[in-house]
């Protein structure tokens, strides 16, 4: 985990539960020792959890991959880029419905948490590599 | 991953002494209650006061307990971080469970590990 004078952070992890697990954890540490809205931090943590969770089962369903994160900070957003040479995918039509609540589902909320917690989401298929961008702005929930 | 059962009345109070409910730890805590199904006591109360992280997996798996539990004994939420009353609210499970505000005062029965 390192930053520079540009507030950018980048750290890696492998595709394994466990290991994202640690990962944001010590993510979650650090940030909270760092002058940012605990709001803003909540939600990060939740929208990478809910999208290294799905690299790690349905990117890397057989051998764990790596997982880089580059979190660029700016005056009103975070800026976050996650790649993995997992499987590709094609997010543009996940999480457009809210599940409904009376269905029950035990599954099938992460995207849905993605796209109502992030703006500008982009998705790239380069070299071999997912590169997925999105941003968190301040205040997102209600 | 720790789990403790307690009573409360008629309830049985299960406290998840952990602070993250996550995808690493949501099916051993599915499992963890499913052993313990024979307990007795209903509704069934679910004490997250510990938890300061629930992502989707550890709501699928609550949702997976409500399941397990049948009909004839509710699960009901107590003690919800800011983060994880967001998460409730967002996915609209708020609807589906009955939230308490605070945990309620619980008699020890067992631990379980």
């Amino acid at each position: 985990m390192m930053t520079d004078r540009r507030q950018v952070l980048r750290l890696e992890c492998l595709g394994k539960l466990d290991d994202i697990r640690c990962t944001l954890r010590e993510l979650d540490s650090y940030l909270a020792g760092c002058p940012i809205p605990a709001d803003w931090v909540e939600d990060l943590n939740l929208v990478l959890a809910e999208v290294m969770t799905n690299i790690a089962r349905h990117g890397y369903p057989n051998e764990p991959g790596r997982i880089a994160l580059q979190l660029i900070r700016t005056e009103n957003s975070l800026e976050c880029h996650i790649i993995d040479q997992g499987i590709s995918f094609d997010p543009s039509l996940l999480g457009r419905i809210a599940p409904d609540p009376l269905d029950l589902q035990e599954g099938g909320y992460g995207w849905f948490i993605i796209r109502n917690l992030t703006r500008q989401i982009s998705y790239e298929r380069a070299d071999g590599h997912n590169v997925l961008c999105f941003s968190i702005p301040v205040q997102t929930v209600n | 991953m720790q789990v403790t059962f307690g009573r409360a009345g008629e309830a049985l109070v299960v406290s998840v002494q952990e602070s993250r409910l996550d995808a690493a730890v949501a099916l051993t805590f599915k499992d963890m209650i499913r052993d313990a199904m024979e307990l007795p006591g209903s509704p069934v109360i679910l004490n997250l006061s510990q938890v300061e992280f629930l992502d989707s997996s550890g709501l699928g798996a609550i949702v997976g307990v409500m399941k397990l539990l049948g009909p004839d004994r509710p699960l009901e939420i107590a003690a919800l971080s800011s983060s994880v009353r967001k998460l409730f609210r967002l996915t609209r499970m708020d609807t589906v469970f009955r939230i308490h505000d605070r945990a309620p005062k619980t008699e020890s029965i067992s631990a379980a590990e």
